[in-house]
């Protein structure tokens, strides 16, 4: 049964249906878009950060202050980047956080959670930490259902990179290497996700 | 085609112009090549429209260099997004008073 609208509006609501669907596929592509240069940035910071974990003067006396000051940087870096894009990309188009990362209002806090939890890794990651792992297992855990939940590829990446990192954490002595592989895999999953994402043709 | 709806803004009445705002209200500016490809108009037709909505003064064009290709730049003015917006107001509330009508 048609619809009883006069021609020309039935066009024009036809036409706008068109544009907001249009509108939701280029959404779509730059979330991929933004996955991909944030997720590449944090690979980049776990490459940098990847030849620091062998050398002994990193865990060293008296260089436990770089250490942690080149983490925030870094934290800082990647921080600035996530904001910059999200402003360049989604100004005008706009997008819900839940879109963005499929984290939906009442689970905002488990993100809280998992940015304090990073960094006591980022500092606690020289020697065993049964706490620290029991907290990420958590946060992987978290992130596992919410991939589940979403069909969404780059929670299950983020869930099964926090859940390798928290059983490393578990039984590995000084090194902050479980860092630089939770950064690499973060920024893989991330990097990887987006680059579908952004040829999807939702 | 013309607007038989006076609460309908006529610069903006038309399939083809609706698709253009559509797009360019959601990013700062565009490649005339690129709204070409997302619209599916031809470039004839495209700009054709673009010149009636830059008379209006809701879109502007300029030739720029950008990712280090030259080429035309297309953009919504703040008139234009404003303009849109209440466009889109307007056809919706006009659509809900029609079907509202035939069903009373």
């Amino acid at each position: 049964m048609g619809d009883p609208l006069p021609p020309d509006v039935q066009a024009a609501r036809e036409a706008l249906d068109e544009g907001r669907a249009w509108q939701a596929r280029e959404r779509e592509r730059r979330i991929g878009a933004y996955y991909k240069v944030v997720g590449a940035t944090v690979f980049a910071l776990g490459a940098l950060f990847a030849p620091f974990s062998f050398e002994p003067l990193w865990r060293g006396r008296g260089l436990g202050g770089l250490r942690l000051g080149l983490m925030v940087a870094g934290a800082l870096l990647v921080l600035g980047v996530a904001l910059w894009q999200r402003r360049r990309l989604f100004r005008r188009l706009g997008v819900e956080p839940d879109a963005l990362w499929g984290v939906p209002a009442g689970a905002r806090w488990s993100v809280v959670l998992l940015t304090v939890v990073s960094v006591a890794v980022a500092v606690e990651a020289s020697r065993p930490d049964l706490v620290t792992s029991l907290a990420l297992g958590g946060g992987a855990l978290l992130l596992a259902l919410q991939a589940a939940r979403s069909r969404d590829a780059a929670h299950a990446g983020l869930a099964l990179a926090l859940g390798a990192v928290a059983i490393m954490l578990a039984f590995v002595r000084g090194s902050s290497w479980p860092v630089v592989a939770a950064l690499l895999a973060f920024g893989l999953a991330m990097a990887l996700t987006g680059r579908r994402r952004a040829r999807s043709p939702a | 085609m013309k607007a038989a709806w006076s609460g309908l803004d006529p610069a903006l009445h038309a399939p083809a112009r609706i698709a253009i705002a559509s797009r360019l209200v959601a990013v700062e500016r565009m490649r005339f090549a690129a709204l070409r490809d997302a619209t599916g108009l031809t470039p004839g037709n495209l700009a054709g429209h673009l010149e009636a909505l830059e008379r209006a003064g809701y879109v502007e064009q300029r030739d720029a260099i950008l990712s280090l290709r030259r080429g035309r730049l297309v953009a919504m003015t703040p008139r234009g997004r404003e303009a849109f917006d209440a466009y889109v107001r307007a056809l919706e509330a006009l659509v809900a008073d029609l079907k509202a009508q035939r069903a009373g």
